[in-house]
């Protein structure tokens, strides 16, 4: 004990000896005096404060304090900037102090913290969300948190978090049993490499940062050029990377390939996709039999993964495998995808399979939710839509799934697929004139020789029972139908039910089947790859599309049953923004501070102003939401930025160029939509 | 201060004075407002704003309103476009421009911090630094990967330092508590750890050019008010000195905590405050650990510094002539 009485000090101790919570409270956001103290930062004066005893309490207070926090939105009586500094504060006190649970308790929770967190960013000198980092990087006892420091890095931005995401590769065990790493980590490496191609994909030509965190980790990890140029050649035999980052890398160290070089014993080679195909053969003839080599396989996949830091096949693989499951066992396509999801979140393909999964385990509630959220985060990827519009049709929704369809068309105007979808939908649910409607008004537009149009068109005038009209049809799609042997077994279909028609004997027309709803799992299982509540997300997506249809009651009646968030404040604003810009601003005026670090909310806002003729500066939003300045562009110069070609483009890339070619158009209503989702798909990244 | 424009913290402040059980902390703090002259008043007023409407109901009260007013003022990000109130035209009558830009300053930062955010122990941090001292090319890397981490972080609140020429014989004596002696030398009451538990400092090194470097080459120093940062018991104001006595006015002076029985002992130290610079490599000039805890009791050390202070600035009447 010091030896000096401190009265701000004792008092502070008493009231945390009287109630732990309100006291760690208190002294987090700064509304007490901590006497002698009060000029360190709060977690510094924790440190100094409590005693070995007081400790013991702390740590389930600081839990609890996190607990009481976590998803809610800024409290009433703090500002923004003085809740960031309570948050940054939380989590410097948890790593500064011994507090093992509450440590555990983030790690367990660090994708939940994370997305919530990023609400309350405000600054790098004001970024929770980095402190939380750091907390997670240290005393790591296991590699579980490898898939999100590989996430982090892939995001390449801000650069202090890549750089803690390196220092989590870094401090990270050599194995799951928490043996300490004692040489440089193969881990740290292709997180290296992955932040080099991350910068590339983002137009970095010279990887002046990427060059300054490589000479950082030759210089904590002392070894000579060529031990330097070894480990580099081991990691880049399993998977090359981009030109460019190879010659950054070879500025420093030389990665040619030397002769008779082999990969050293301790390292697992990456497994082959062909190890995956004769598997996959077998497993349709006998599964129960495949079951095993498949298992042991995908056991491969995750220890080359776990040690190398490279999901590439095995994303690749759990998908690939995952589709053949989902007729055998749709719970095990479940597990593929939910792990593929967690390795590369960024990756529709394993989303889309989830939602699947989820759906033919029966899983209803939880399949919607996911293929609502893959719309949300994949506006850019056509399957995303019409997957959607066809679970919602399937499960009842028609209306829905219709209109998903046809706003699929407006976004997607050069996909026949788009179309083909939403003729299908008017004719299962019996609207046949409008389904030859949309067919011809494809057919007339970009897909006059599209096979799958043609024959969709011929197939639904059958089914309106117009035999003259149907082989007119017919007669154009053997002209435009590829002479394969599916296409045509599908035309030689059509041709029999055409004669069926003209004997007076017509098929019935196509109906659908409805699909099993079991009891749904826990949403919650998946917040370790969605960081939100995802429960949230087919009330948004429905209020979304009514609004974008016009029905502004049936938009605010969905979102009024959802609970308080950034997503919701949004749809909330532009649902006024659909008859009144002005209210819209002043309802994001007076919310936005809710979620003031929010990217996608703040934006908004600005939108809103500057539709309501006000003058707008997006300097602040531009330093900070790099990931969202198409939209600012676009909001401030009246066309989207344009971009330089990029070889292998990044989920974000390719989310931008749709974006451009979208908004590009001279179609307001176009352009608004591209936004909207453009900001939601980062918000929810 | 001129109170006038602080109504409710005025009358708090007159209640408390009046209460004979108020603290040797919360009293400093009064007293500290209560004397400060240098605040501009567009300064108060904007504290004023801060400090928001209603009674100020008791002491943590006040430090949470006081908060704000830091928050929003004071501790600004470094992306913020306005500087901190301390560095703006307000505050200019506080403004250092005589000093010298070739002199060294130096400033007292916690390593703990900056060793887990970057994943260094501070035994390897002192060890790059002196082979950085030795002109070792590694470590310059080294330290370049470190602030580069801790300069992202750092906000633009105001920093406090002292003058190289201050601390020098202390510096070159280097005796085994020259940290501790540092803390009491310079007031840094809130660097008093508990027994066990070990404070690592590290010394910042830089020269007053590079601080008027920061803000393109108007980045003077300033003379600390009670506006300029969070409150601290240990903190003294310093007065306008009359212009015909003082014999140097251009720094504040700090509460000496060395321990001290008599007045004839103690001596004040000095200290000052600039805007943020970033720091570089060769700004690490030393690393130490402050494991004694204050021992000099706080209202024994502002009684002996008031009269030195008095007589320093050749003013009897500041601190209500005590």
């Amino acid at each position: 004990m010091n030896a000096l009485i401190s009265p701000g000090v004792e008092r502070w101790r008493q009231r945390f000896a009287e109630d732990p919570l309100a006291a760690l409270d208190a002294a987090l956001t700064g509304r007490v005096s901590l006497g002698r103290y009060d000029r360190a930062r709060p977690a510094e004066a924790l440190v100094r404060m409590l005693s070995v005893e007081d400790i013991a309490l702390a740590d389930p207070a600081m839990q609890t304090w996190l607990e009481q926090r976590l998803g809610k939105p800024l409290p009433k009586d703090l500002s923004p900037k003085r809740y960031a500094d309570a948050l940054v504060e939380a989590f410097r006190a948890i790593q500064l102090l011994p507090l093992p649970a509450t440590r555990n308790w983030c790690a367990g929770r660090h994708a939940e913290l994370r997305a919530w967190l990023r609400g309350f960013c405000l600054g790098s000198s004001r970024d929770p969300e980095a402190a939380l980092l750091v907390v997670l990087a240290h005393r790591q006892s296991n590699r579980q948190l490898l898939f999100m420091w590989r996430e982090v890095i892939r995001r390449g931005r801000p650069v202090e978090h890549v750089r803690l995401a390196l220092m989590g590769l870094r401090l990270m065990p050599a194995d799951d049993q928490g043996a300490v790493e004692r040489g440089l980590p193969r881990v740290l490496l292709r997180g290296l490499l992955d932040y080099g191609e991350t910068l590339v994909k983002q137009g970095d030509k010279k990887g002046k940062p990427w060059l300054e965190e490589l000479d950082f980790l030759a210089a904590v990890y002392p070894m000579s050029k060529d031990i330097w140029s070894r480990r580099f050649r081991e990691v880049l035999q399993a998977r090359d990377v981009a030109k460019d980052v190879h010659h950054w890398l070879d500025s420093r160290f030389s990665t040619g390939q030397q002769a008779h070089q082999k990969q050293p014993k301790a390292f697992l080679k990456p497994p082959h996709v062909n190890d995956m195909e004769p598997l996959l053969l077998r497993m349709h003839k006998d599964f129960p039999g495949t079951r095993p080599a498949l298992t042991a396989l995908l056991d491969y996949h995750r220890r080359y993964a776990q040690d190398s830091g490279d999901s590439y096949y095995l994303v690749r693989g759990f998908c690939r495998l995952g589709e053949q499951l989902l007729k055998h066992d749709p719970l095990w396509a479940r597990e593929l995808a939910h792990e593929a999801a967690r390795w590369e979140p960024s990756d529709h393909r394993s989303w889309s399979l989830l939602a699947r999964a989820l759906e033919a385990e029966g899983d209803w509630r939880r399949a919607e939710a996911v293929y609502w959220q893959a719309r949300r985060r994949f506006p850019h990827i056509a399957h995303s839509h019409t997957q959607l519009g066809h679970a919602l049709l399937l499960h009842g929704q028609e209306a829905l799934g219709e209109m998903v369809f046809r706003q699929a068309t407006r976004l997607f105007p050069d996909n026949p697929v788009t179309w083909a979808e939403l003729g299908h939908s008017l004719r299962v649910t019996g609207q046949f004139e409008q389904s030859v409607n949309v067919y011809k008004e494809a057919q007339q537009g970009n897909f006059h020789r599209n096979p799958i149009i043609a024959n969709a068109l011929t197939d639904a005038l059958l089914e309106l029972n117009r035999p003259d009209d149907a082989e007119a049809a017919l007669q154009w799609a053997e002209q435009v139908v590829p002479d394969d042997n599916k296409n045509q077994q599908i035309l030689a279909q059509i041709r029999r039910r055409l004669e069926l028609l003209k004997k007076g004997t017509p098929s019935p027309p196509r109906q659908l089947q409805a699909p099993k709803e079991t009891a749904g799992g826990d949403l919650r299982a998946l917040a370790d790859i969605t960081g939100i509540d995802l429960s949230h997300a087919p009330l948004l997506g429905r209020a979304g599309l009514w609004r974008r249809q016009g029905h502004i009651e049936q938009a605010g009646l969905a979102l009024a049953a959802l609970q308080d968030g950034s997503a919701k404040l949004i749809e909330q604003g532009l649902l006024l923004s659909a008859t009144d810009w002005q209210a819209a601003v002043n309802w994001f005026d007076g919310c936005w501070e809710n979620y003031a670090g929010d990217g996608a909310l703040r934006v908004h806002r600005l939108r809103a102003k500057s539709r309501a003729g006000e003058t707008v500066d997006w300097s602040w939003e531009k330093n900070h939401y790099p990931e969202l300045l198409p939209v600012i562009v676009t909001e401030e110069q009246g066309c989207p930025p344009r971009y330089q070609d990029i070889a292998d483009p990044g989920e974000e890339q390719k989310q931008a160029l749709w974006f451009n070619d979208l908004a590009g158009e001279q179609k307001s209503e176009l352009r608004d939509w591209a936004e909207e989702d453009f900001l939601t798909a980062r918000q929810v990244a | 201060m001129d109170l006038n424009s602080l109504p409710n913290l005025a009358k708090y402040m007159n209640s408390r004075l009046a209460d004979a059980s108020v603290d040797a902390e919360e009293r400093s703090h009064i007293e500290n407002f209560i004397w400060d002259e240098r605040p501009p008043q567009s300064g108060l007023d904007l504290y004023a704003q801060r400090l928001g409407n209603g009674p100020v109901t008791d002491f943590d009260d006040w430090q949470n309103r006081h908060r704000n007013f830091i928050a929003e003022e004071i501790n600004l990000d470094a992306e913020e476009t306005k500087q901190p109130w301390t560095f703006r035209a307000d505050n200019a009558i506080n403004r250092l421009r005589q000093i010298d830009p070739r002199i060294n300053l130096v400033r007292v930062e916690d390593a703990d911090w900056l060793c887990e955010s970057t994943g260094i122990t501070p035994e390897n941090l002192r060890e790059q630094i002196a082979k950085f001292q030795q002109g070792d090319a590694n470590a310059n890397t080294f330290l370049t990967g470190i602030v580069k981490s801790w300069n992202a972080e750092r906000d633009q609140r105001p920093l406090f330092a002292t003058t190289e020429l201050e601390i020098t014989d202390l510096i070159n004596d280097n005796p085994s508590d020259w940290a501790e002696q540092l803390r009491d030398q310079l007031g840094l009451g809130h660097y008093s750890p508990e027994p066990g538990r070990p404070i690592e400092i590290i010394l910042m090194r830089y020269t007053v050019q590079e601080v008027l470097d920061s803000l393109d080459g108007a980045g003077y120093p300033a003379m600390p008010t009670v506006l300029d940062s969070g409150m601290s018991p240990y903190f003294f104001p310093s007065p306008v000195p009359d212009p015909q006595q003082a014999a140097n006015p251009y720094y504040g002076h700090t509460v000496n905590l060395a321990l001290a029985e008599k007045q004839d002992d103690y001596t004040m130290g000095v200290e000052l405050l600039h805007p943020r610079i970033a720091y570089k490599p060769e700004h690490f000039f030393k690393m130490g650990v402050i494991a004694r805890p204050v021992e000099m009791p706080l209202a024994r050390a502002r009684t002996f510094h008031l009269p030195w202070l008095q007589l320093d600035s050749g003013r009897d009447d500041f601190g209500g002539g005590r």
